[in-house]
């Protein structure tokens, strides 16, 4: 569950802020967190030039936001998420309210609540 | 002129670009990576969009890591046909290609050649049962023929070989959007396809799935749909989608493939595995909630964020990566900020927004 949820961008009442806090344009600073030795500093050294990512790491996935080079999809790779939750007892039972099998004045208080207010 | 970095959300920048006609500067594109510069589909993709607009200028330098793009107007038309390669699936080329053709001076007929199922993009089947009614409910398109796609040939990677008949309409510009009620899963459908492997395959991933989903809902429906000889493209593969749908007349929609052969190297999963899979997958959707599963809501956003200057406001589960990426970039190109209000206890958010207006710039009202 900690997976999914890292997948996912719910992060509260912050989560404006959070998704307009990085702009799509780039601007002079970098944001590539995690791609080790990147600098665009003039002291770039020779070492660095000739530095390559590994190819396993080349292709960032797709769920990395700082990446700038992550692949572009659109669609949650079924690795990122842990399935098997759903074979545990209850684990599909709770789910009951959002089918027609279930309790339709639960599912009519969860259509009727708006936003949270601040 | 807007500048961006990497190869990431590529094909929405190149789709922003064209319909705000803003050119557009991407540099660094995977410069550290071993196998620098864009790639084999990423010029794909800008041949195809060469193809539906007219004087369109793409420059790439000598390594490949810096693209300028500069937006020519959309033409669209019929009789088009592109080889999408084997690198990507059809839903990669189709992201794009659809927002495009909405604001084109003629309707577009494509046929497109290539990888038709595979699990990186959302396979036609999704295209055809999901994402295609969603466009018609929010642009209210009533003429369902009009925004039609045929599968001739299916094709599963690494070989590919599928064929398939994409025809778009062209809008004047788009309604409001106004979708809040999620509703309940009232039925299952879905389709289990197999190529070039026993025919019996498609029956068992139905049994799967139904031996997950008939715990839920006693509607669940899979089709299944073999394809024979010259229309199984040239790799073996199998696979299936589901679509749920819901009260409301929303659809809630996952997909899962077996991966490709290797050869010497016997599967660990079997058919029945793989109708699991796509089972739990729409669980987990429908789990989320939102009035789309997660790979649609970047094209719900984009559809808001293009619509008119009133407001268009949805619901949606927990963002997706693509859809925060979408986010920054319709701010960046647009100029369209979405209010964005979660709900904790259903762990929803609405998004809400004054849309752009954009219009059809070739199909002036006089």
């Amino acid at each position: 569950l900690e997976k999914a949820s890292a997948l996912f961008s719910s992060r509260g009442a912050n989560l404006q802020s959070y998704i307009y806090g990085t702009s799509a344009l780039a601007n002079g600073q970098r944001t590539d967190k995690g791609g080790g030795t990147r600098s665009l500093d003039a002291d770039d050294s020779d070492d660095d030039l000739f530095k390559v990512r590994s190819s396993a790491s080349a292709e960032r996935p797709a769920h990395d936001l700082d990446a700038e080079d992550a692949v572009d999809t659109a669609v949650i790779s079924m690795a990122d998420l842990d399935l098997d939750r759903w074979q545990a007892d209850g684990a599909m039972e709770a789910l009951r309210d959002r089918f027609v099998t279930g309790d339709w004045e639960a599912a009519e208080r969860r259509a009727a609540a708006g936003p949270d207010q601040e | 002129m807007l500048k961006f970095r990497g190869s990431q959300h590529f094909r929405q920048r190149l789709v922003c670009a064209t319909l705000s006609g803003r050119p557009i500067r991407i540099d660094g594109i995977r410069e550290q990576d071993e196998n620098p510069g864009i790639r084999d589909y990423e010029a794909c993709l800008l041949r195809l969009i060469e193809k539906v607009t007219d004087g369109c200028v793409v420059e790439i330098n000598e390594t490949g890591t810096t693209l300028r793009y500069r937006p020519g107007l959309i033409t669209g038309g019929s009789g088009l046909t592109h080889d999408c390669g084997k690198a990507r699936g059809m839903g990669y080329f189709l992201e794009p290609l659809v927002c495009l053709a909405l604001f084109g001076k003629k309707p577009l007929s494509v046929t497109l050649r290539g990888i038709t199922n595979d699990s990186n993009d959302p396979n036609v089947d999704i295209w055809r049962t999901a994402t295609f009614p969603l466009i018609r409910r929010l642009l209210a398109l009533e003429d369902a023929d009009s925004l039609s796609l045929k599968v001739y040939k299916r094709g599963a990677p690494p070989g590919g070989g599928g064929e398939v008949h994409v025809r778009v309409p062209v809008a004047r510009s788009l309604p409001p959007i106004s979708l809040l009620e999620e509703g309940m899963v009232k039925r299952v459908r879905g389709i289990a396809y197999s190529m070039r492997v026993a025919p019996a395959a498609s029956n068992r991933m139905v049994d799967g799935a139904r031996g997950v989903l008939n715990a839920m809902l006693a509607d669940v429906f899979v089709f299944t749909d073999h394809m024979p000889g010259h229309e199984a493209g040239d790799s073996p593969g199998y696979g299936l989608s589901l679509v749920g749908e819901t009260t409301t007349g929303l659809l809630i929609s996952s997909q899962a493939s077996a991966p490709p052969a290797v050869k010497g190297e016997k599967s660990q999963l079997v058919p029945e595995d793989i109708g699991k899979q796509a089972a739990y997958m729409l669980l987990e959707e429908v789990q989320r909630g939102g009035i789309c599963d997660s790979m649609h809501q970047g094209l719900v956003i984009l559809l808001c964020a293009l619509g008119p200057e009133e407001l268009n406001e949805v619901r949606l589960g927990p963002l997706a990566p693509h859809a925060v990426r979408t986010l920054r970039h319709v701010k960046a190109f647009f100029g369209v900020t979405f209010s964005v209000k979660p709900q904790a206890a259903s762990k929803t958010v609405f998004l809400s927004c004054i849309g752009a207006g954009v219009k059809n710039v070739s199909k002036r009202i006089s």
